[in-house]
């Protein structure tokens, strides 16, 4: 028996979908934001001196790096949901989640910024009478971040990627829409693919994006 | 009435986690494998002097790299499996899907490592008579493979995290397995917690196993 692909299907439901890929780039957005943060105060107990800062950033990293995103999100939104006595909304327990493992990733990434910083400015900004405090904010973290930005970009790829993965909480975002439509209509061929246009369609926007920006930074 | 953490259920069924352990070493041996073959190919593929070749690799790469795992997998075990009329196997469908996305990843690490090697060496390989099957079987892949042996064992890693993922299908590999228990069990943050410290330690095993690999391969670069 054949298989009739039904393309109309898909288009009457794009206004779902349109909403979809909104709910996919505000879970990210604001999944993004918190990791940046996140990721900035892990990352300055990372190159800190104290081991007593040191240990347990290096621990929180290391963690997140081992643990996949998925078991993540259920530790999340059931396991820790009950720990706390807590009833998470999904798109808490998503944020949650992914912003804990991408301050992970990003704490990588910045201490790398600032390592590559050199030690030469680092002593130049004590010989110049400024505190740490004062060495980072006007010294270090203003050209790290320059060297650092692409690297940031291919998080904000890679996270709007993991976003798929929040669909199992009951997120309305691209892969639940897709989801829940291919159940209604018993089409699944139609509505996955669409879904993987979607993701594609995304991730080339913000690569190419990010190449832009990379060149742009290009300083000589 | 707070609640008291209670891992006893986790240590009771502590041989059923591990047992569900064979899928997840089994799909990452499959995904990385078979990546590996589809990776070398593609990688050719793209680094070929045919245009319409490079092109339609590059194609490969990016598509499996701009598509989430997730996704893919449902698609190929729902959506290809409704239009073709051919039912997978869950195990088979998930191994299909990570090798091939693997292959994609792999492909831009063999290229970068056949593109390593230098066009000094194939050039010279040429004026010495050889073929380009003979350059590549005798000079540019054995010098590549050491370059690509630590990426590709960063990729073991993704693939032992990804496996994860296809427990959606109902492969009861480690995360499956918990999930049920927990279910069943009504404790999931004990499983839960359980099943991440196990993966955060077979990557830890697996990192420290690629890290010695790489000071083992380090030689001084030509």
């Amino acid at each position: 028996m054949g298989y009739e692909l039904d393309m109309k299907v898909i288009w009457d439901n794009m206004d779902e979908f349109v909403l979809a890929v909104r709910m996919t780039l505000v879970l990210s957005a604001v999944a993004m934001l918190v990791a940046l943060v996140l990721g900035l105060i892990v990352a300055l107990l990372r190159v800190s001196k104290f081991r007593f800062l040191n240990t347990p950033a290096r621990a929180y990293i290391n963690f997140f790096q081992g643990a996949p995103q998925y078991v993540l999100i259920f530790w999340v939104y059931y396991g820790l949901a009950m720990l706390l006595d807590v009833n998470f909304r999904p798109f808490t327990a998503g944020v949650v989640s992914l912003s804990t493992q991408y301050g992970g990733f990003l704490a990588e990434i910045y201490r790398s910024g600032i390592e590559a910083i050199g030690r030469g400015q680092t002593e130049a900004a004590v010989a110049m009478g400024l505190t740490t405090v004062q060495s980072y904010r006007y010294i270090i973290l203003p050209q790290a971040i320059r060297i650092v930005l692409p690297s940031i970009g291919n998080m904000w790829i890679a996270m709007i990627k993991d976003s798929s993965l929040i669909s199992v909480i009951g997120v309305m975002e691209i892969m639940r829409t897709a989801y829940l439509n291919s159940n209604d209509y018993f089409r699944p061929f139609e509505f996955y693919s669409l879904a993987a246009v979607l993701y594609i369609a995304l991730t080339f926007i913000f690569f190419y994006g990010n190449q832009a920006l990379e060149r742009r930074l290009q300083v000589g | 009435m707070p609640y008291i953490p209670n891992f006893s259920p986790v240590l009771r069924l502590w041989d059923v986690l591990l047992l569900s352990l064979r899928y997840t070493l089994l799909l990452a041996v499959l995904a990385l494998f078979f990546g590996c073959l589809i990776g070398l190919f593609v990688a050719l593929l793209r680094i070929s002097k045919i245009p319409v070749l490079s092109v339609l690799a590059g194609f490969y790469i990016n598509f499996f790299r701009g598509i989430p795992q997730m996704v893919y997998l449902v698609w190929l075990y729902f959506g290809i499996a409704m239009a073709t009329g051919i039912d997978f196997e869950p195990v088979v469908a998930a191994a299909m899907c990570l090798s091939t996305q693997y292959g994609g990843y792999l492909a831009e690490i063999f290229r970068s490592g056949i593109e390593a090697i230098g066009k000094g060496q194939r050039e010279a390989a040429v004026a010495m008579g050889l073929t380009t099957a003979q350059n590549y079987r005798y000079i540019i892949l054995p010098q590549a493979i050491r370059i690509v042996l630590p990426p590709i064992g960063n990729m073991w890693v993704g693939a032992i995290k990804d496996s994860s993922l296809v427990s959606y299908l109902g492969v009861m590999e480690l995360m499956r397995t918990a999930m049920l228990q927990a279910n069943i069990t009504w404790r999931p943050f004990e499983f839960y917690t359980t099943t991440a410290l196990i993966y955060v330690f077979l990557v830890w095993l697996s990192s420290r196993g690629v890290s010695a690999l790489e000071s083992r391969l380090k030689y001084d670069s030509v």
